[in-house]
């Protein structure tokens, strides 16, 4: 059995509600020049890309997923985890999910042009309207953009933390029981119901104390909130999900997500199971509904 | 797995010339599944978990891999993929449907629905030919009829024409009739025939027959001297097709007859596809056996027929109550014999202005495709040709992928060869005549009686943006240019 495995299964005896599921997946950060173990990398696809909501999700199924700069398949996610450098010019590839989006809904599709990292950090594509690039729609002629300006996104944008400069060559999403090779990793990331997040929250706080972080946004959620912000900041945060995850992975209308560096979740289970007896989370309404 | 989606796993296979397996059923199926409950795809260790298809497997016996088990699901993707994609995305404003595979199957015409019509409403219709009493005599009438119409098409004697239940069975009842005759012996035909002819004589060959497969030239054509040169003292049979059914070259089959008639060896021709559109008379050709097929020619499927010359015998392969003279036992399908009998009228008489139409079809196809694509090819001489036939490669671009983009702003087309860009699997004919399947693309247009001008430019108008959107170097060139 896996560290986090056995973490996982801590966590969910000391909840009390048998059968109890919570999607986890576990996410590794390689930096350019780090060795990625040849177990690690046959995980990578080969011929389809994927977004980070969507490895996550897969990943938390039990599927392991290496993104690089060529399998990743969101513009923003390769920004944020430091894959491509924000300011590139250039488009990053022919198909990816949300440059097929706006291909597939553009008047002049044969001359489009997919969005480059830089008009993702410029706000262009999050502000199409109002920068008057109509290319960029994501829901037709009635598509406001994400954001009311350019310069409210490059605002926005501002917050939502970010490898950059880019250094990483890989980002690995894997499974609770991943084995093949001894990974151990950056941050796990949890996808909760507002009950489960209550009894999660009572365990970090029972020996810290520690209030927890929720800094959120509608974009970039997974791989920005749940994923670089605690690998960067060495802290829990909670997000909603955003446009993509909703839209794109489906992540469930009642699910949230809870991102932490590996070494909390640690105490986070530590605190559950010391704490098992002061919070009886059985009781708590609609804590035993989303048992398999 | 859904029958839609089932439907779309077998389409997908059939356009990509995979051959499915109950692995490959297995894995589609679970993807499918998993999809419809998660919202997102298995990857390679669900996949190995749950199917014991491990990744090399999957990359193995799908043709793209996960891209392809993700695509013939349903599965949305994005794809990294070049050579393959699954298919372009065409909005269209004014959709029409265009069926361009009438050497696959006619739509039935409105003389042979009428016909139809009037038959079934006949409540006197639905007689036994073989009985003996009044209600037999009509249904052995109809069926005496459509007889007499299909040899008039053949100059033929009416008792010279059997009906079997299709130009399938009529092609193994000529080739297997004629071997059953001998306990061994010779017999000759093409790399190009029709699967029907083939299969019948691989398994002639596994019953110790000996089978030589002339080759044709890259043009597609065969010279009759090839033949004669082949045949030997031993040769029982030589069937060859009158036209090609994927790239449309018709063989002389007449040189070929006088040369058997010489030689006095049975000659076989299947004329399934020429028939129709193209004069064949039997006793002036030295055809001894001729075999043709009603939904080739606006009848409905479910029948056929055969020539069968007075000094040549067939040991039958289906015994029961002796219809056709003995030689194909079966109450016979009235209706569909009807059926086939007025449409080889309509066609006999209308041979010549209908040819001359295709013609003018394809010359309309020709210069659009010319003035789209300069570096497309045409599969087959266009000198001695099927005038509704056109087969048609296209520079790096999967077959599979414009297939299905076709189909989606309903034009209906054939892949002369399975996946072409990069795929093993390529038509026996394209390799028969050293096409390059690696890097064309072979789609096959056949043209059907009406089919129009305005059809052909309505998939001129579509076809350049799909070819861009499968990606190709060649489309990419011509976007830039």
């Amino acid at each position: 059995m896996t560290q986090i495995r056995n973490l996982y299964d801590r966590m969910i005896t000391a909840m009390g509600v048998e059968d109890l599921s919570i999607p986890t997946a576990c996410v590794k950060f390689y930096s350019n020049g780090d060795e990625i173990p040849a177990g690690v990398r046959e995980y990578e696809p080969s011929g389809l890309t994927l977004t980070s909501c969507q490895s996550t999700r897969q990943a938390s199924f039990g599927d392991s997923v290496l993104l690089t700069r060529k399998s990743i398949g969101c513009v923003a996610a390769a920004i944020t985890f430091g894959l491509v450098d924000r300011n590139q010019n250039e488009p990053m590839g022919e198909s990816l999910v949300y440059t097929d989006i706006m291909k597939a809904q553009a008047s002049d599709k044969e001359h489009f042009s997919p969005p480059t990292p830089k008009d993702f950090s410029d706000g262009t594509v999050y502000a199409c309207t109002a920068a008057g690039r109509s290319e960029f729609a994501l829901f037709g002629e009635g598509d406001t953009g994400r954001y009311d300006s350019t310069e409210t996104a490059k605002r926005a944008m501002g917050d939502m933390l970010a490898i950059q400069p880019a250094t990483t060559q890989a980002v690995f999403l894997y499974a609770l029981d991943f084995e093949d090779e001894d990974v151990e990793p950056d941050v796990v990331v949890l996808s909760v119901r507002p009950v489960e997040l209550t009894r999660i929250i009572q365990g970090y706080q029972f020996h810290t104390g520690k209030r927890v972080n929720s800094s959120m946004g509608g974009l970039r959620v997974v791989n920005s909130d749940l994923i670089v912000r605690p690998y960067l900041n060495q802290d829990i945060n909670v997000s909603t999900y955003c446009l993509g995850a909703r839209l794109i992975a489906e992540f469930e209308a009642d699910r949230m997500g809870i991102g932490m560096p590996f070494s909390i979740y640690n105490e986070v289970v530590q605190g559950m199971e010391d704490s098992s007896g002061g919070f009886p989370f059985q009781l708590y309404p609609g804590a035993t509904s989303a048992v398999a | 797995m859904h029958a839609l989606a089932k439907m779309r796993c077998h389409k997908m296979a059939k356009a990509t010339g995979t051959q499915l397996t109950p692995e490959h059923l297995k894995v589609l199926d679970y993807a499918w599944s998993y999809y419809r409950d998660r919202r997102v795809g298995p990857l390679y260790t669900n996949m190995h978990r749950n199917t014991g298809v491990d990744r090399d497997t999957m990359e193995d016996i799908f043709p793209n891999g996960l891209t392809s088990v993700y695509t013939w699901v349903g599965i949305p993707i994005q794809t990294t993929k070049k050579g393959c994609k699954p298919m372009a995305l065409i909005e269209i404003e004014n959709p029409r449907e265009v069926y361009f595979d009438s050497n696959a199957t006619t739509p039935v015409r409105s003389e042979v629905v009428t016909a139809l019509t009037d038959f079934f409403r006949d409540s006197r219709s639905f007689g036994n030919p073989s009985s003996s009493y009044g209600l037999g005599g009509l249904a052995y009438d109809v069926i005496d009829r459509a007889r007499r119409r299909i040899a008039k098409c053949l100059r033929a004697e009416p008792a010279e024409i059997f009906f079997t239940g299709s130009g399938t069975e009529a092609n193994n009842l000529a080739i297997k009739g004629i071997a059953a005759k001998h306990e061994s012996g010779h017999i000759i035909s093409t790399n190009v025939e029709h699967p029907s002819v083939l299969n019948t004589l691989q398994q002639l060959e596994s019953e110790g027959y000996d089978v030589t497969y002339l080759p044709v030239a890259s043009d597609g054509t065969l010279s009759a001297d090839a033949v004669a040169e082949a045949i030997r003292p031993d040769t029982i049979l030589v069937s060859i097709m009158a036209a090609n059914n994927e790239i449309g070259t018709i063989y002389p089959i007449a040189e070929i007859g006088a040369i058997c008639k010489a030689r006095k060896v049975p000659f076989h021709v299947d004329a399934i596809q020429a028939f129709g559109k193209v004069r064949i008379f039997p006793k002036e050709f030295g055809i001894n056996i001729l075999t043709i097929s009603g939904h080739k020619i606006y009848a409905p499927k479910g029948v056929g027929a055969l020539y069968l010359d007075p000094e040549t015998t067939l040991d039958p392969l289906i015994h029961g109550g002796g219809q056709e003279h003995g030689l194909r036992s079966g109450t016979e399908n009235v209706a569909g014999i009807l059926a086939m009998g007025v449409a080889a009228k309509c066609l006999r008489t209308e041979m010549d202005e209908r040819n001359t139409r295709y013609e003018y079809l394809r010359q309309r196809f020709l210069n659009k495709l010319n003035d789209m694509e300069p570096d497309a090819i045409i599969n087959g001489t266009l000198e001695s040709r099927l005038p509704n036939n056109l087969s048609v490669g296209f520079p790096g671009v999967d077959s599979g992928s414009m297939l299905l983009s076709l189909d989606q702003i309903g034009v209906y087309v054939s892949a002369g060869s399975a996946c072409s860009a990069g795929d093993d699997d390529v038509s026996h004919v394209l390799e028969a005549i050293g096409v390059d399947s690696d890097h064309y693309g072979t789609l096959r247009f056949s043209f059907c009686h009406d089919t129009t001008k305005e059809d052909i430019d309505y998939l001129f108008e579509h076809l350049p943006k799909i070819l861009t959107q499968l990606g190709t170097e060649e489309s990419e060139a011509r976007e830039s240019a």
